[in-house]
């Protein structure tokens, strides 16, 4: 985790993890990513993410930091799918039982792993 | 015109203009070359018609480098034809790179590049019935555009296009005309075992050929090509040794050197993120087949990782948790269940519908060069075979920039899905371990290429870049023996454009 990612998960900000709805994903849900994985794949992922990199987790911190990738966009499935193709193309990706993942849906695997839904 | 050797009375005198060693695609369409003409040409075969077991055996050989996971003797076909008797027709050109001389990778570089073959690649096509000398994207867009290629950013990745021949048969598509010609006198079971030279080395003067009923005859002709496959050829150098005690064209300690193959193996599976056939990626193993696409790293992305060259197939499904390899499906000498299984009527003739073939995963294949590596040799064995002849130990091996290309090549079309959204890829196990340890599943293609390489300078290659053996002058190579470097795509195509350059270099030699 970087210094920037780390001063991001210092203010617990009201950020909004459960899910209002059964039927409703929440906002930092990876869509994309469940059409092509199990949740049991996604889950392995995030429990993989969350061993390597300790300092991040924590629900509340994976969620800011999620929420940074994608500014103060209010369409955030939108901004997501936008915010994980620039990763890609930036090469911010990280290896995870082999699958090249963008950090954000890497993330955001983790916090699936946490609190599901 | 044809000859059964076994018949001609022992010590017969074959004497003629050229002799071709070796009735393979390149020893067959260097012959039809020369239908018509006022030359006689010689064609040696060691076998006959058909596949034959004690004559196979012939090739048997060691590997003792890398594991080459089959027999040797199932890699190449001895007899009229040659391997184009189990070839599955798939063709493709060199790529630009493939030639250059590129900082990154040492020893290579051909003596000239991509626009000099294409005129010899135009008349290949021909001799795998193939149509057009298009290998291009838009080429096939314009004419089928439901075949649309994935939208990848082409300063990263290319795309490869490969045709498909029936595949030819040359042992049937050639026969006859070898058989009615006045000028091309085919000898089956005539296996040369030595190129005698003269007192000076510098000529060849005259090749030992043996029967399998024992007889023994001797073959005199201006000109002699090789082109009984990349072992083979190596073998006979460095087994002509009554006048040069390490081989003929072995006076710089380089023939049977830079053995190369292509690695073909499983490395990443990929799942899109939309059901989808894919179908400029599809391809089958007979019938009527579409030009099909392969993905690959630009030259500039090569450049910049330092890699190799090397492609992906995209094929339906998803690798089991035990892979296994093309090379491991030998468990059993049987080369007769081989050819039975690559017999075109063993296969559909119409492909499959698209629509049964929509899918998320698919497994991602990879075809790459192998480095030019010295170490990677074919050397004379102990052993010798049932003609007197010494059998070959393969010293196949491998590098660390040889993982790390195919490595490297994933990574980037991992990058690249995910980028574009169209999926992800999870690179296997395999490639993530370390640099230098490979899988129990290393496989090749059967492409046997290098071990007598072409190279301007005698310091660097067996051959000039006529195909001319350096220190001997009349006596070439043909076939992929000479490739200085491997490239990705498979060999025949290019091994036929260059034997057919040779011949016509050879021809200006006749007047």
């Amino acid at each position: 985790m970087t210094r920037r990612d780390f001063m991001a998960c210092l203010p617990i900000a009201a950020v909004g993890l459960a899910v209002a709805d059964a039927e409703e994903r929440p906002w930092w849900s990876v869509p994309a990513l469940q059409e092509m994985l199990s949740a049991s794949q996604i889950n392995t992922l995030g429990m993989s993410y969350r061993l390597r990199y300790p300092d991040e987790d924590n629900a509340r911190c994976l969620a800011q930091l999620i929420l940074g990738a994608i500014k103060r966009s209010t369409d955030h499935e939108a901004a997501l799918a936008n915010a994980i193709s620039q990763e890609f193309a930036g090469r911010r990706t990280v290896v995870l039982h082999g699958w090249m993942l963008s950090v954000t849906e890497a993330r955001q695997c983790a916090l699936y792993s946490m609190v599901g839904w | 015109m044809h000859t059964d050797a076994r018949t001609l009375e022992d010590g017969s005198l074959i004497q003629g203009d050229l002799c071709i060693v070796g009735a393979g695609a390149a020893g067959i369409s260097l012959a039809v070359e020369w239908l018509g003409h006022r030359e006689k040409i010689i064609l040696l075969e060691g076998g006959g018609f058909s596949y034959e077991p004690e004559l196979q055996a012939l090739n048997r050989g060691q590997s003792l480098g890398d594991p080459y996971q089959v027999p040797l003797e199932a890699a190449r076909l001895r007899y009229f034809g040659g391997t184009t008797g189990h070839w599955a027709g798939w063709c493709s050109p060199m790529d630009e790179v493939d030639l250059m001389k590129r900082e990154w990778v040492p020893y290579s570089g051909w003596p000239f590049d991509l626009d000099h073959l294409i005129p010899f690649y135009e008349r290949a096509q021909q001799y795998v019935e193939l149509g057009p000398f298009a290998y291009d994207t838009a080429y096939y867009a314009a004419q089928a555009p439901d075949r649309r290629h994935l939208p990848f950013d082409e300063r990263r990745i290319r795309h490869k296009l490969w045709q498909y021949s029936p595949p030819t048969r040359f042992g049937s598509r050639y026969r006859q005309p070898v058989m009615d010609s006045e000028n091309v006198h085919l000898y089956t079971y005539a296996n040369a075992v030595e190129i005698e030279a003269n007192e000076s080395v510098r000529r060849a003067v005259g090749l030992r050929v043996k029967t399998p009923n024992g007889k023994s005859h001797r073959v005199e002709a201006r000109h002699y090509v090789l082109a009984c496959g990349t072992i083979q050829n190596a073998r006979l150098l460095l087994s002509s040794s009554n006048q040069a005690a390490a081989g003929l064209g072995n006076d710089r300690d380089l023939v049977g050197r830079f053995f190369a193959e292509h690695l073909e193996m499983g490395g990443a599976q990929l799942v899109l993120s939309e059901p989808s056939a894919l179908p400029l990626y599809r391809h089958s193993f007979g019938g009527p087949r579409l030009p099909s696409a392969e993905l690959g790293l630009s030259v500039e992305m090569q450049r910049e990782h330092r890699v190799l060259n090397g492609t992906a197939s995209l094929r339906p499904g998803t690798f089991p948790a035990q892979m296994r390899s093309f090379f491991q499906n030998f468990t059993e000498r049987d080369l007769g269940q081989w050819l039975r299984k690559h017999d075109p009527s063993d296969v559909p003739a119409v492909p499959l519908p698209l629509s049964v073939e929509v899918r998320r995963d698919f497994r991602l294949q990879c075809r790459s060069e192998q480095a030019p590596n010295p170490d990677s040799r074919v050397l004379l064995s102990d052993q010798t075979d049932a003609l007197g002849m010494p059998q070959v130990d393969l010293h196949w091996k491998l590098t660390a920039q040889d993982k790390r290309s195919i490595l490297v090549m994933f990574s980037e079309l991992a990058h690249e899905f995910g980028r574009t959204g169209l999926g992800r890829v999870q690179i296997l196990d395999w490639l993530l371990e370390d640099d230098t340890s490979w899988p129990s599943f290393l496989s090749g293609g059967f492409h046997h290429m290098g071990a007598v390489r072409m190279h301007r300078d005698s310091s660097q290659g067996v051959v000039d870049a006529n195909c001319r053996v350096h220190s001997i002058a009349n006596l070439f190579v043909a076939g992929a023996a000479v490739f200085p470097t491997s490239g990705a795509p498979n060999p025949t195509l290019t091994l036929i454009a260059l034997a057919l350059r040779l011949s016509d270099h050879l021809k200006k030699l006749s007047g």
